[in-house]
């Protein structure tokens, strides 16, 4: 059976990316939950409550590191700065995964801080794998790096986007965070098939998929992460565990967040594909 | 230029100048629907600056409203650039903007109510103090105790206003008892430092001030106090003393 990449270490099972509203929350209760994702930049700090915060949560639930703004794929250097913090952090914290988007967020010294999409050309494929490079020799440690959603395509295309991805997993060692719901929208905009993604990544390169739900305008897919995963999304996060085996998964919840036994609902559902492909393995197997 | 640095900037000036005729030109497929793209990428990208910027700004919301606060939210979004991958760090020279803001010019207060919530993000994700030791202020002879030198605990921070940004900030808390009064007239410095059970902010006396911001400055205490004589002639070292020892700003004596 295929097994997640090395990067990381969490349990192969549903996690839920942890929000501000749910703090108390967790702290009070200690839920159920398999894992927890936090942005790593909410926690660049030199101390104070936050951090301290994060430092319990990290004492009793397993943790994954989420970057949203290294701006991997940006034509400028990396941010000194910006990598000493998430090195700090990660040295704090020590957390069982640590991930980044492919994507730039920033171009000369302006910051747009959101995750824009990349021309899938070489220039591109080489400037963010010296980047990846870059932060896991930062890091000393390997990173997982995730597909964005994408309103927009551009010319030359060299390459799918999928080859993209795994040519930047090869070339580094780094893993890939597969976001489905991501390879939904994208491929709904570009009229790609989402199954070609899926077939584009090696078996193994994987180290975490992430799920959330999407909004529609006019047409065009928009990744808002403020609704369930869509049943489409449900499918092909079936048809990527039977791919690449089951894979720490990870629910995403950013705008009008629900009470947290919604977003429970949600990782059980997830659980249960987990729980039926880690099955139907183990009946093959036998 | 390289192709890649190219397209991200034509990129940068469809968001923020509204210019996308280069960045079309980079696009793929149809292109209505490529404006369609790049609407939705300038929504957001606008959106998450003046939403970050506002989410730090709660007691100036509460004081103009909501609506009046995000369209200044969305004019720093469009005009000052962002400098860092950390949103947290987006929104510092808001301040400066709603002081030169023509809608807001009947609140001339604001600007240094903005100043005091950026401050107070600041302290709230400061270095954590050491433990405290004031044992050389314990040990040595009073008559040497000028020569004296204070780390002061990192979590804090100082405003020096015109205004009542104190008393504004009190009314405006959530468990405020329901007096509002505000005396307009009234300067206020404040003290804003995290404790264990959250930020305070608090009144400092001229003298406090000054003596708070010499010693921050690592002046001797000597040199604090004249400072701290020089602006309040009443000023009460010993009761400064205590009341800065009690609340753990003066973390160690050397």
């Amino acid at each position: 059976m295929p097994t997640p990449h090395p990067a990381v270490s969490l349990p192969i099972s549903a996690g839920l990316g942890l929000r501000a509203p749910h703090l108390r929350q967790v702290r009070q209760e200690m839920p159920a939950i398999a894992w927890f994702e936090v942005h790593s930049e909410n926690y660049f700090v030199s101390g104070g409550p936050a951090l301290a915060v994060l430092e319990e949560i990290r004492q009793n639930y397993p943790l994954s590191l989420h970057g949203v703004g290294m701006s991997l794929g940006g034509a400028d250097d990396l941010d000194r700065d910006h990598l000493r913090q998430l090195k700090a952090l990660a040295a704090r914290i020590q957390p069982a995964a640590i991930s980044e988007h492919l994507c730039w967020s920033a171009i000369g010294g302006r910051w747009l801080n959101d995750l824009l999409p990349l021309p899938y050309t070489r220039e591109a494929l080489d400037q963010v794998c010296r980047h990846v490079e870059q932060v896991q020799e930062t890091l000393g440690r390997a990173i997982l790096v995730e597909n964005v959603s994408s309103y927009l395509r551009f010319l030359p295309e060299e390459m799918p986007e999928w080859t993209f991805v795994a040519e930047v997993a090869k070339r580094t060692g780094c893993g890939v965070l597969l976001d489905v719901n991501n390879i939904h929208v994208s491929a709904c905009n570009h009229g790609f098939s989402a199954a070609d993604f899926l077939a584009g990544i090696a078996v193994g390169s994987v180290g975490e998929i992430h799920l959330a739900g999407y909004e529609e305008v006019d047409g065009l897919l928009v990744d808002t992460h403020s609704r369930p995963v869509y049943p489409a999304v449900w499918e092909l996060y079936r048809a990527a565990l039977e791919r690449f085996g089951p894979l720490p998964t990870l629910i995403e919840w950013d705008q009008d967040i629900p009470s947290l036994d919604i977003l429970q609902g949600e990782a059980a559902t997830a659980q249960n594909y987990l729980d039926t492909v880690t099955e139907a393995r183990h009946v093959r197997a036998a | 230029m390289s192709a890649l640095r190219e397209l991200q900037t034509d990129f940068a000036a469809a968001m923020f100048a509204g210019d996308a005729a280069k960045l079309l030109a980079h696009c793929a497929g149809d292109p209505e629907r490529a404006r369609q793209g790049i609407a939705a990428y300038r929504r957001s990208v606008l959106a998450n600056l003046a939403a970050a910027v506002q989410a730090t700004y709660p007691v100036s919301e509460n004081i103009v409203g909501g609506e009046f606060l995000a369209a200044a939210c969305r004019r720093y979004a469009e005009s000052h650039p962002s400098r860092s991958g950390d949103l947290n760090a987006y929104g510092d020279q808001f301040a400066a903007l709603l002081a030169d803001y023509a809608a807001a010019a009947s609140l001339p207060y604001l600007p240094d109510v903005a100043r005091l919530e950026w401050l107070i993000l600041q302290v709230h994700g400061a270095e954590d103090a050491p433990a405290q030791d004031l044992s050389r202020l314990a040990t040595a002879p009073p008559e040497s105790w000028g020569e004296l030198r204070f780390r002061l605990d990192p979590a804090h921070a100082l405003l020096a206003s015109r205004w009542p940004v104190v008393r504004i900030w009190e009314v405006n808390q959530p468990d405020n008892g329901g007096d509002f009064a505000v005396d307009f007239r009234q300067p206020e410095n404040a003290l804003i430092q995290r404790r264990p059970a959250g930020i305070a902010v608090e009144r400092l006396g001229a003298g406090e001030q000054a003596l708070l911001a010499a010693l921050q400055a690592a002046n001797t205490l000597g040199e604090a106090v004249e400072q701290a004589i020089s602006d309040d002639e009443d000023f009460d070292l010993q009761g400064a003393l205590q009341r800065f020892i009690g609340n753990g700003l003066l973390r160690l004596a050397y």
